[in-house]
Order: structure tokens, then C-alpha cells, then sequence
């Protein structure tokens, strides 16, 4: 506890504080620009700050990811584009609210839910750290394998009306994941014989593509459509409206930070998954979900920015990336000559703490950038797409470009953006491919130790799911996602909600 | 001056109308795709044991082939397949294909006129496609966006964007 006083190094020292300011409102910025993410701009930032002092980088790189996760939410309510993965269930009912006129109170409202969850992801990180650390050590390969289908199976499910679409679109990512030489018998695996395939595909190449250029393609689609202009008055939330959706917002943070501090999965799960849980729970949501429900928005905001301070758990604690932006942070502490894992909190408590103060601090101007930007914001969203849209391909391309360096990464971009212009067309979703690609290889290799370890017994192996009470947890979980899933389900339950009315 | 476009995007509009016209012929090909796939996976290592390398992709693109089995099982009743020009139209429009050969074309123009001078071509004549008016105000919008994210990137991120003959 000695160490506690660094908590407030970043509020002090001026430079600190200058970076974490500047974080977070770029952060809003790039989360909200589709095309940009911020796995994108955190891997930018570790080759542009690596002969910073290692403080000033992670209070830029906290900024950023703070910022960038919420600021997928205006671009979602605004546009119907989420601007990053964690806001896709956020544009579920915050675009319709802005087709009612209501996108000032709206982005409001995420703003203050977004601050909440995060300061409770925050407040999970310092006190529960230890604790969620032993728990997650208990983590066999197959509990990873269970949770990573589970993510997918709720991606796939909500994304779509579809279950056999976002199945598809899950498989179609995992496989894409899966090119190139496998880590564990160096064998080649989907490479048609091109050693340039042998490295894998950039997922950030994938994610640009089906994000950015995809969409692009697809808005010149509805281009002729009459225009509707989004009035966004008084974005300053009432505060009974705060207090009304207090409980809801707690109780999605929970669920983000429990889903951050799981390995692989991060505020995009996390919101969805709140979503999911506010959709079964909320007896009389303010609209039906779907058609603009407050509760709608509060659920995914408050869980993917919990979701942060969740994700930092694992990084800190066990050296196990979060999501796909802790894995990046993790690669900034190496190059920074630390290392993350158990003996990070031994040997640097004063970077854990100055780390836990720095996102209180990223937060607090999250509130601050957050309710009064949006004139600014407005201009960008007012810019004819004629101009727009093409700012986008080429910040797409610059962005592919820079992370390795590669046209064929600009290639592949290109590839996927039309793949993905008519995966959208025919009605498939887009974010299970994602998740696929960033999870293909770890349930690949979840699978086969376990599997290993079963020493390749089908009966080992299954029985393993039923015995540890962990695997069995979310055994059940899995089995109770797939029956609420099937046809006669549904019909079960309408049968039974025709029989109450 | 255009307002923005609110309605299109999304990445999960529904399609109110049923599905749009070729999607038999899009399900045909994934479906077709997935089957090479998934003929790939099985090449890896075959059945040699269940912790083999090969093992995971199969299950992934069975997952590929039998999900597609199961919509175009569900498509071929309510669907028709759509006339070609209603194809044409609302799937392939002229503008979007002009958009995407400006693209394939700024990517090939890349590396032998390099970052600055591509994306000022692509930017004008993207602009103009789409936008038609102000001829002028385009040629300026373009430069000065080039050399803002041309500064932003070499400047403030200190990537190495391609260089051409001439930048």
C-alpha cells in the first residue's frame, strides 16, 4: 500500500497529465471514425512511442483506449456504424433513438454510462486484481475453448437474425485466423502453397476491410436515399435519467468487467453480452428493444468501458492480454523492458498503481471531452459523404499500410471490403468474422492441448467438461445458449407466452 | 450542399424487402468456397489424431459447409433468384463499380507514384464521382487532406508511407 501514492502521479506531473488529455480525446475520435480502431491506433502509438519515457506511453495509450471504446458509441447512435467492434450492440437501439430526434440525450446518456462502467472496471482492477488473478489461473485450455464458442454463439446469434448466417460468418473469421504455419507442428495450413501466406493475414487488414471499406461500399449502395438530418440538441443527460438507470449500469459494468478480465474477450463481447442480459431482464424497457430503448444503450456503454479496467486484470496480473488492445500494451511493456505476469505486481507495484490512477484520470476526461465535443463532432458527421467516403479508403489504406508496412496487407484489405460489401448485401453479419479471426487461434490451440492432455480420448475429453466445476459452469452456459437458440424453443415459450395472455 | 446520408451503412440492417436479387447465386458460391475450404483443412493432416493439426480447421469449415447447407435449405422457397438487371441495378450499380476500380487503381498507383501523388488523384476523382459539384472545391478539399494525414502519419506517427517517383 506504501506504493498507493503513485496513484496520483499522472494527476500531477504535467506532461502526463497533457498525454492522457490528448489520449482520450483522439481516442473519442478514432472510436468513432470507422475504419480507425483502436487496436489499430494502439499499435501505431507503440512504434511511434517507444523511445518515450515508459509513463508518458501507457498514459497515451490508456487515453487512447479509454476514449476509443466510447467513442464507437456516436458514430453508432449517429450513423448506424458502429465505430468500433464494442459499439455494435450499441448502435441496436441508439440509431433508432436518433431517427426519433433523440440522439442529444442519447449520447449523453452513453457518455455517463460509459464514465460509470469505467469507473467501476477501474475500481475492479485495484481492489479485485489478486483475487481474479487466482481465479483465472484455474483456467484449463478447455474452459478457454468453452468461452471463446460461447462469445461466438452470442455474436452470432445477436448479430443477425440468422444463427446459420452468424455461424457461417464465425467459421468464415476462424478459418481466416487459421492461414497460415501452425504454432505447434509447423505445418502450413491454408496457404494454397504461398509462402507469403505462411505469416497468417493481418486481422488488422481484416478488420479495416470488412469495417471500412465494406461500409463504404455499402453506404454508395443507399447513397440516392433522402437524407435525414440528426438533430442533436442538449446533450447533457437529466440527472433523474442518470438515476434511473443507475442499477441497469452497475449491474452491465459487472458483467463487463468479468467478461474484460477473461482472456481474448473484451468490450466487444461485453456489450453484447449486457445487452443480451438487459434484453432478458428488463421487465418494462422504456421502448420495446430494438425500437430505441434507453436500456438498450445503457447495458452495452456501461459493460465495454467496464470492460477496460477488466481487461487491464489479466494483463497486469498473469501477462495474458485481455482483448486484442492489452495484447498490444503487453508488446509496449516488453519493449519498455518490463515484464507483464506475477512478478510485475512484486517488482513494480508503482507502475500498477500509477496505471489504476492514470485511467481514473482518462476516465474523468472521458466525462469532460464527452458531453461538450459534439459541435465539433456534428461538423464531421454534417460532412457531405461524397467527401467523407473517400477520406475513408484512403485513411483505410494508410492505416493497413502502416501497421506491417505491406501492400499485400492493402490487397488483402481490399479483398475482404468486397467480400464483405456483399456478405452485408445477402444479410450476413460482419462482427462474428472478426471475433473468428482474433479467437480462431486460440480455440485452435485451447482445443488441442486439451485434447492432448485427454491423450486424444473422445471420452477423456468430454467427461473433462462435466467433472471440473469450472468446465462445468460453462458447459451448462453453452448448452443453455444453444437450447434457447432452437426453433422449438421459441415456439415452447410462445406457446407458453400465449397461454399468460 | 448534401446532408449526410443518415440511412445508409449499419452493419446489420435488416433487408426489409426479402433477400436481394442473386443471393441464390452469392449462397452457391460460399457454399461452393467453403467445400474447397474445407477440402483444404482435410489435406493438412487428415484424420491422423484428434490433436493434429488438421482437426480444429475441419471442425471450422464443416461448421462453414453445414451452416450454408442449412440456409440455402431455408432460402430456396421464398427466395427468387431475381432478374439480372434487377441485379445490376441494386446489388452491382454503375457507381459502385466506378468507386471500386478507383480504389483497385489508387491501390496499383501506390508504389510507383507514391503515397502523396495517389491519393491526391484518388481523392479528386472519388470526390468528383461522387460528389458532382464545385469542381474546384474538390481539387482543394483533396490537397488539403493529403497533407494533413500526410503530416499526421510521417510526421506524428513517423510511418513510412510508400514513396513514389516524384514524393
Amino acid at each position: 500500500m506504501e506504493n498507493f501514492g503513485y496513484f496520483f502521479m499522472g494527476w500531477l506531473d504535467p506532461s502526463l497529465l497533457a498525454w492522457t488529455a490528448i489520449g482520450t480525446f483522439a481516442g473519442i475520435y478514432i472510436g468513432a471514425i470507422p475504419g480507425l480502431s483502436v487496436t489499430m491506433a494502439a499499435s501505431i502509438l507503440i512504434s511511434f512511442t517507444f523511445t518515450w519515457d515508459v509513463n508518458d506511453a501507457l498514459a497515451l495509450i490508456a487515453g487512447v483506449y479509454m476514449g476509443g471504446v466510447y467513442g464507437g458509441s456516436r458514430t453508432a447512435i449517429l450513423l448506424n456504424i458502429p465505430g468500433a467492434p464494442s459499439a455494435v450492440a450499441t448502435a441496436l437501439d441508439g440509431y433508432p433513438l436518433a431517427q426519433r430526434g433523440e440522439a442529444g440525450p442519447a449520447i449523453g446518456l452513453s457518455t455517463v454510462m460509459s464514465v460509470i462502467g469505467g469507473f467501476v472496471g477501474i475500481l475492479a482492477l485495484a481492489v479485485a486484481a489478486p483475487v481474479i488473478s487466482q481465479f483465472a489461473l484455474m483456467f484449463a485450455p478447455r474452459d478457454y475453448l468453452l468461452i471463446a464458442i460461447i462469445g461466438i454463439l452470442l455474436v452470432g446469434s445477436l448479430a443477425s437474425n440468422s444463427l446459420a448466417k452468424g455461424i457461417f460468418a464465425a467459421s468464415l473469421g476462424i478459418v481466416i485466423g487459421l492461414v497460415g504455419m501452425d504454432p505447434m507442428t509447423a505445418q502450413a495450413r491454408f496457404t494454397f502453397g504461398e509462402f507469403s501466406l505462411m505469416g497468417g493475414i493481418s486481422y488488422v487488414a481484416a478488420m479495416i476491410g470488412f469495417f471500412g471499406v465494406a461500409e463504404v461500399l455499402y453506404q454508395l449502395r443507399t447513397f440516392d436515399l433522402p437524407a435525414i438530418k440528426q438533430k442533436v440538441g442538449n446533450i447533457i443527460p437529466k440527472w433523474s435519467l442518470i438515476r434511473k438507470y443507475l442499477p441497469l449500469s452497475l449491474q452491465s459494468s459487472a458483467i463487463g468487467v468479468t467478461i474484460g478480465a477473461l482472456p481474448g474477450t473484451g468490450g466487444d463481447i461485453a456489450a453484447l453480452l449486457a445487452y443480451d442480459q438487459a434484453k432478458r431482464t428488463v421487465k418494462n424497457p422504456s421502448r420495446p428493444f430494438g425500437e430505441g430503448a434507453y436500456e438498450g444503450l445503457v447495458a452495452p456503454e456501461s459493460a465495454n468501458n467496464a470492460a477496460v479496467g477488466g481487461a487491464y486484470v489479466p494483463m497486469l496480473t498473469l501477462g495474458i492480454p485481455g482483448d486484442a488492445v492489452t495484447a498490444i500494451i503487453i508488446g509496449a511493456l516488453y519493449i519498455h523492458g518490463l515484464k507483464p505476469g506475477p512478478l510485475l505486481m512484486v517488482e513494480t507495484p508503482h507502475l500498477f498503481w500509477f496505471i489504476v490512477g492514470n485511467l481514473v484520470l482518462a476516465n474523468i476526461f472521458l466525462l469532460i471531452f464527452g458531453l461538450s465535443g459534439i459541435k465539433l463532432f456534428s461538423k464531421i458527421v454534417e460532412m457531405p459523404k461524397g467527401i467523407i467516403l473517400p477520406l475513408i479508403v484512403v485513411l483505410s489504406v494508410v492505416g493497413t499500410f502502416a501497421v506491417q508496412n505491406s501492400v499485400t496487407d492493402v490487397y488483402w484489405m481490399l479483398a475482404f471490403g468486397i467480400l464483405g460489401y456483399f456478405l452485408k448485401v445477402y444479410g450476413f453479419p460482419v462482427a462474428p468474422v472478426i471475433l473468428g479471426i482474433i479467437l480462431g487461434p486460440l480455440m485452435d490451440v485451447s482445443y488441442r492441448r486439451a485434447m492432448i492432455s485427454a491423450r486424444d480420448d473422445v471420452m477423456i475429453f468430454a467427461g473433462e467438461f462435466f467433472t471440473s466445476p469450472l468446465s462445468l459452469i460453462l458447459t451448462l452456459s453453452l448448452i443453455a445458449i444453444v437450447v434457447g437458440q432452437t426453433p422449438l424453443w421459441a415456439r415452447l415459450r410462445g406457446r407458453k407466452a400465449a397461454a399468460t395472455s | 450542399m448534401n446532408e449526410p446520408d443518415q440511412t445508409g451503412g449499419a452493419a446489420d440492417v435488416r433487408v426489409p424487402e426479402g433477400a436481394p436479387p442473386g443471393s441464390l447465386i452469392f449462397n452457391g458460391f460460399l457454399a461452393l468456397a467453403s467445400l474447397v475450404l474445407a477440402y483444404q483443412a482435410w489435406t493438412i493432416s487428415g484424420f491422423q489424431s484428434l490433436s493434429s493439426a488438421g482437426v480444429f480447421p475441419m471442425l471450422a469449415t464443416g461448421a462453414m459447409v453445414v451452416s450454408m447447407i442449412v440456409i440455402i435449405a431455408g432460402s430456396n422457397r421464398r427466395d427468387s433468384s431475381g432478374t439480372g438487371r434487377r441485379f445490376f441495378g441494386d446489388v452491382i450499380s454503375l457507381r459502385i463499380v466506378a468507386f471500386a476500380t478507383l480504389i483497385i487503381g489508387y491501390m496499383l498507383a501506390l508504389q510507383p507514384l507514391g503515397f502523396i501523388v495517389a491519393s491526391y488523384l484518388f481523392l479528386t476523382a472519388a470526390m468528383f464521382l461522387l460528389h458532382r459539384k464545385r469542381f474546384l472545391l474538390t481539387l482543394v478539399i483533396s490537397a488539403v487532406s493529403v497533407a494533413v494525414i500526410y503530416g499526421l502519419f510521417r510526421y506524428v506517427f513517423v510511418v513510412v508511407l510508400p514513396r513514389g517517383v516524384f514524393f
